[in-house]
């Protein structure tokens, strides 16, 4: 069975280069614009990995990134964020939370496929 | 009343369908990008007939990409005669889209696109010439200092943001000739427009070009120089900031104090200690928090200071607090 990823940022445009990849390499992805839905897919689904964006309006990344790991049900699955804040804080601040990895914006699609599967252990 | 909820649902209409454009547009170039860079039908579907919504589409993907993806994604626009219609677009009337134009064009480093960048510095708007030399500079293309600030028109209208990152990023290869304008006849703007670009660099072989600025009439420029040399954090005589700390300009002292401090020169203790009794609430926390810097001595007299009824306590006690040292 293929493995889920949730991939959430208010960007439309990286969601749907982020979501063609992932398709592309057999992934099923689900999709959210902003932290809210990420909490409701959450309790409708159980990816095998969340893409977050740090910022999104309403609750950000680092939020849900929080409340993820905090909730039992859900604190298992892996998190990755993607993000323009490349100051040392963020980076340390997200692994500090439980994030599995932390990629930096504008990325390379290639790194972040490499990267997923790194985290997910898979060869998809 | 008939008429504007018609005209909103045909505007409605034109968003959506825009929307879906968009959207097949993205699929097919991120497929392109899976096939290696490949335009197949793309450019009789898209090419002729949404020229405008291939333009902010590659906009907004470039921005989003690095490395062998950007490479190819490039390759794909300038297969669907982007460039050409961007270059055409530089003639355009309206002063917002030869900007757009000319900041799509900062991704391709052809020549002709180049020449015509070079070209923009010359627009009759300030925004497009600004972001043509964004564009040159991004490109690492090589600009005559003199042309650039006459075109920029630095030192006539105020500094914004982007102007300053324009000169920061052209600072470390242009360093030389940013230091020989700061002993020339320029305005005091463009002197401390360079030297807050020159203090990115961090390169201290300047302090000695950088000095001379200390004595500039202008106290913009005399604390900027103050500011540049904060921040290279090299030696210096430590004459020049004692003087710059007797300065009748407070923004000059509170300046003079922090760079003191980050160069760490024990000679300023005595100017710094008198600096905490200046009027100047800034001159007096930029002293203590340079003495707090200046190792054990520095500390000791911010210690007694505090402990006594002296001139400078509270501030000596607030930076203590601050750094969360025991008075």
């Amino acid at each position: 069975m293929a493995r889920c990823i949730l991939v959430a940022d208010d960007d439309p445009l990286l969601v749907q280069l982020v979501q063609f990849r992932l398709q592309h390499r057999g992934y099923d992805v689900l999709t959210a614009e902003d932290g809210e839905r990420v909490m409701q897919i959450l309790e409708e689904r159980q990816p095998d990995l969340i893409v977050l964006d740090a910022m999104m309006p309403g609750l950000d990344g680092f939020e849900v990134l929080r409340r993820v790991k905090a909730d039992p049900r859900h604190q298992g699955i892996p998190v990755m964020i993607l993000s323009a804040r490349k100051k040392e804080q963020d980076i340390v601040g997200a692994l500090a939370l439980g994030a599995a990895d932390y990629l930096v914006k504008p990325f390379m699609p290639e790194e972040l496929m490499a990267r997923i599967r790194r985290i997910l252990g898979a060869d998809v | 009343m008939g008429l504007l909820i018609l005209r909103r649902g045909i505007l409605q209409r034109a968003a959506e369908r825009r929307g879906a454009q968009r959207r097949v547009l993205v699929d097919q170039l991120l497929s392109g990008l899976e096939r290696g860079g490949e335009v197949g039908g793309l450019q009789t579907a898209f090419g002729a007939k949404a020229p405008g919504l291939v333009a902010d589409v590659a906009e907004e993907i470039l921005a989003l990409l690095r490395g062998k993806d950007k490479t190819r994604m490039l390759q794909m626009f300038r297969s669907l005669g982007l460039v050409e219609l961007q270059l055409r677009l530089l003639r355009s009337r309206s002063a917002e889209q030869r900007a757009k134009a000319v900041a799509l064009l900062a991704h391709f480093p052809e020549p002709e696109v180049i020449e015509n960048l070079r070209r923009c510095l010359a627009d009759a708007d300030a925004n497009v010439r600004l972001t043509a030399a964004e564009a040159l500079v991004e490109q690492d293309v090589e600009m005559d200092l003199d042309l650039l600030l006459e075109q920029l028109q630095v030192g006539e209208v105020e500094h914004s943001l982007r102007l300053r990152h324009v000169f920061r990023r052209l600072a470390p290869r242009m360093s030389q000739a940013f230091a020989a304008h700061l002993r020339s006849e320029v305005p005091a703007a463009v002197k401390v427009l360079l030297l807050n670009a020159l203090a990115r660099t961090g390169e201290f072989g300047l302090v000695e070009q950088v000095l001379p600025c200390l004595e500039d009439p202008s106290v913009n420029v005399r604390a900027e120089a103050l500011r540049c040399l904060a921040s290279f954090a090299y030696p210096v005589d430590a004459a020049w900031l004692i003087r710059a700390m007797e300065d009748p300009a407070w923004e000059v002292r509170a300046q003079a104090a922090l760079a003191a401090g980050r160069i760490g020169l024990p000679e300023t203790l005595e100017s710094l200690k008198r600096l905490l009794g200046d009027p100047a609430w800034w001159v007096r926390y930029r002293a203590a928090e340079a003495l707090h810097g200046l190792g054990v001595e520095g500390r000791q007299a911010l210690w007694w200071l505090a402990a006594a009824d002296a001139e400078g306590a509270q501030i000596a006690q607030a930076v203590l607090a601050e750094k969360a040292q025991p008075t």
